[in-house]
């Protein structure tokens, strides 16, 4: 459903040319979770952002559905690391955004912001501005504001990156079981293996600028994937492999 | 009230007290003639006179009305060009080294022409002020809406916002805040501008009567008028300030240093 095609992005810093992503291609199904692991400033973000149509490519092309990308739209959901909240809008509000901006309905739109405060865990606190959040809680609201609009993608980068440990875990758990009932197509980018290998059916290992695949790894764990999982050997095992993959 | 706030406001108090208690002695001790500062009691004296007798209390009234149209208007220009500032990348080219001169250039250089121009009625006033909030607003009103986060724009095209949407539904409900404490702040330059114009040509107005007092001697009422008008610009200021908490409860604490 989604083609990558020969994807390069070259940036001009004072005549100085860095080339972020070189001769990038990757084809991704409909209703999987993938996972793209590289190390920190491999041209992870970019490879998001031109997918989301936020910068262009140098050259190269990205088709969604048959559809050449030109521009952002509803159809690619993006979560950022950072909290990107509306500050001036309750959680309700933020959640009902991208709805309000479609002029849907306004009790299909309650419903649906409904739905996802529900699924989010977020129903108490609907009437919240996000500076009373915590950073988890923030990036739920983000996820569910995403997920209202219904895109055909959701793109995630690093959207745990700047959260503790333990918050971490417990959205990984969210995210996994929200996937396991939307079953959403999901390219989630991570520079943590154990994240990847916990959340994706398939990850891939990226290297250094100028960014390429490395390795494709199957993930060959069941679902539901509960917490646990990750104490296991089958798993410790697993997530050596693709570390060592993404070391060399 | 915490203990940090209630300490703030102890200290505010001491510097008034300080002050006053300083401006006591010099006068008390005959360090300095009456005729060039008076004692506090004798300028509480000359302000209740000032009251009591004369016009006063209208031309308050009158300063306050020039203040009100001159900042209005200067406010209701300024804020949209200002927003097109921040955005356009073309029309801050176009606007901003114009206003950038005209703001560097102090205001009082301007009056004998503007006087020239409008007379020393109403409109020069006006005038006056309404230049005076313009250049500087405008500026900080480009200022407030450029940092609109980036990526708080990027999260609203990926949730199908257009160029219209980015304006209306994400910079300005962003920046309001920002842009009415800009609102805030400038209103002190509405009281210089008022002041000058009131000073070099007028026959009505808190600076005619501190002229008018110079004129005749009477340095009590320059100095009471003086306090009335620091009284006037500080209950302002902590009505923006009010205000700011009652319209923006979702935003950060208003800004400390300006």
């Amino acid at each position: 459903m989604l083609e990558i095609t020969n994807i390069s992005k070259t940036y001009d810093n004072d005549g100085k040319r860095t080339e972020a992503v070189k001769d990038f291609s990757l084809s991704l199904n409909e209703h999987k979770f993938i996972g793209l692991v590289g190390p920190s400033g491999c041209g992870k973000t970019t490879l998001l952002k031109i997918i989301a149509g936020l910068i262009p490519a140098s050259s190269g092309h990205v088709i969604l559905d048959g559809q050449k990308i030109l521009s952002p739209g509803k159809d690619r959901g993006l979560v950022f690391q950072q909290f990107t909240l509306f500050p001036w809008l309750t959680v309700k509000e933020n959640i009902s955004f991208g709805l309000d901006l479609q002029k849907l309905e306004s009790k299909k739109k309650t419903e649906i912001v409904n739905h996802y405060l529900g699924v989010t865990g977020l129903q108490d606190f609907a009437e919240f501005y996000p500076k009373d959040l915590s950073g988890g809680m923030q990036q739920r609201v983000a996820i569910a504001r995403t997920l209202a609009n219904n895109p055909k993608i959701l793109l995630m980068d690093e959207p745990f990156g700047s959260l503790d440990s333990q918050t971490r875990s417990q959205m990984q758990e969210l995210l996994t079981k929200l996937w396991e009932t939307e079953h959403k197509t999901i390219l989630f980018i991570t520079h943590d293996v154990g994240e990847a290998a916990f959340l994706a059916d398939v990850v891939y290992v990226l290297s250094k600028r100028p960014m390429e695949i490395k390795n494709k790894f199957d993930v060959p764990f069941a679902r539901p994937r509960i917490r646990t999982l990750k104490n296991t050997k089958e798993f410790f095992e697993f997530e050596n492999k693709i570390a060592q993959e993404l070391e060399i | 009230m915490n203990k940090h706030a209630s300490e703030y406001i102890a200290l505010s108090f001491l510097s008034f007290l300080i002050v006053l208690g300083v401006w006591w002695f010099v006068t008390s001790v005959g360090l300095i003639a009456d005729f060039f500062l008076p004692s506090p009691s004798a300028v509480v004296e000359a302000t209740v006179r000032l009251f009591s007798q004369g016009n006063f209390i209208s031309d308050i009234g009158i300063s306050l009305f020039r203040i009100l149209i001159g900042f209005g208007v200067a406010a209701i220009l300024a804020v949209p060009l200002g927003i097109l500032i921040g955005l356009n990348r073309r029309a801050e080219a176009l606007i901003e080294p114009v206003v950038d001169f005209i703001r560097y250039t102090p205001i009082p250089a301007f009056i004998p022409l503007f006087i020239l121009w409008f007379g020393i009625g109403e409109l020069e006033k006006i005038v006056v002020i309404g230049v005076s909030v313009f250049f500087q607003l405008v500026l900080m009103v480009s200022n407030s809406v450029s940092l609109t986060p980036r990526d708080i724009i990027d999260s609203a095209r990926t949730l199908g916002a257009t160029h219209w949407h980015i304006l209306t539904k994400v910079v300005y409900p962003y920046s309001k805040p920002r842009i009415f404490d800009d609102l805030r702040v400038s209103m002190g330059w509405a009281w210089a501008g008022l002041l000058i114009a009131e000073i070099v040509g007028s026959t009505s107005g808190i600076g005619f009567v501190i002229i008018q007092s110079q004129r005749l001697l009477q340095t009590g009422n320059v100095i009471g008028a003086i306090i009335i008008v620091g009284i006037l610009g500080l209950t302002i200021d902590l009505i923006f300030k009010l205000l700011y908490k009652m319209f923006f409860p979702w935003a950060p604490k208003i800004r400390h240093h300006a």
